[in-house]
């Protein structure tokens, strides 16, 4: 099984640190494409639906919670997993209540995204 | 090795850093003032010390006065950040905590030097365990460094003990507050080898 990944942060160092973590998953077969801001990421997925969005919130232009809010407006159902170091506990309420699937706090390793790919049953 | 060694792997990892330990200020802020903290893409630069007022003058949206809080932190890191506040920004603050007006007159310092401590500790610490696990950071006590004073006076009797430096930027907003409030740290080239080893460690295991 081939899951479509999009990572969308503006950071390019994230972006490769989530590659690195996900690449160690050796129980799923990942297509990974990138996005540096929240524009390029709602084009890739009204033309790809990839299978998975990993999203950072602090991003210029469009940020992360406009990116929730342009998905959910165009019924786009593509399951997102919020990464960011925003922690304080309202950040995490709103993108719930803006669909995401679940948040993960900035930086992960290989062990905790298998565990929360697994309980989210994506594995 | 100097700070013009810096390279653009070191930028990168440093935002991605600096990004961290924003994040831990702004849930630090958002837990004192039980709101939402809208926080900003953080910044890093290199700077001369001549170009100080032109840094505190960019980042405030009232070009009138500011207030502003100094506090120094060290060990192998080591540099000073400055808590700027918005105009408004003792106000909202003193508000959004429950302080009446006569509370507000008396403790107006207080509340902002407490607030500056807050948001300078957790961002230079989740900084440091970055760069560092288990690296700990003193902190000088905080001072006002700056009441309702207009940003191109604030360094005019001000001596800087270093040449250049890195600066850091950090932004904060409370949704429908008038609160805004930047921080600013200075890490001089006295403070930049230790830097960029961490750094460059970093580098190494990715």
């Amino acid at each position: 099984m081939v899951l479509s990944v999009l990572i969308v942060d503006d950071s390019k160092l994230a972006r490769a640190l989530l590659k690195k973590a996900l690449s160690g998953i050796d129980t799923i077969q990942l297509e990974i494409t990138e996005a540096s801001d929240g524009e390029d990421a709602l084009r890739q997925c009204r033309e790809n639906r990839p299978d998975l969005l990993f999203l950072d919130l602090t991003m210029p232009v469009i940020n992360g919670y406009e990116v929730l809010q342009a998905l959910q407006n165009e019924k786009i159902d593509v399951p997102v997993f919020v990464v960011s170091a925003d922690i304080q506990p309202k950040a995490q309420e709103r993108v719930f209540e803006l669909g995401a699937k679940a948040f993960i706090r900035k930086n992960i390793d290989t062990s905790q995204i298998e565990q929360i790919l697994k309980d989210h049953q994506v594995i | 090795m100097n700070a013009r060694m810096l390279s653009e792997d070191h930028y990168e990892v440093l935002r991605e850093i600096i990004n961290i330990g924003m994040g831990q200020a702004g849930a630090a802020l958002a837990k004192l003032l039980d709101t939402f903290v809208e926080l900003a893409v953080p910044n890093v630069t290199m700077i001369d010390a001549h170009q100080l007022t032109s840094v505190v003058a960019e980042v405030v949206d009232d070009p009138g006065e500011i207030t502003a809080i100094r506090q120094a932190f060290y060990n192998q890191l080591h540099g000073e950040a400055l808590v700027i506040y918005n105009r408004q920004g003792c106000r909202e603050l003193a508000d959004l905590l429950g302080y009446d007006d006569e509370d507000i007159d008396r403790s107006d310092q207080e509340l902002l030097l407490d607030v500056g401590n807050i948001l300078v500790g957790a961002c230079m610490n989740g900084i440091a365990e970055q760069l560092n696990p288990g690296h700990e950071l003193s902190f000088s006590p905080p001072s006002l460094f700056c009441e309702n004073m207009p940003p191109d006076r604030l360094f005019s009797h001000h001596e800087t003990s270093w040449n250049y430096a890195l600066l850091l930027k950090v932004a904060f907003r409370l949704e429908q507050r008038a609160f805004s409030s930047h921080i600013l740290i200075f890490m001089p080239e006295q403070s930049i080898d230790y830097l960029i080893q961490a750094l460059d460690k970093w580098i190494e295991a990715l």
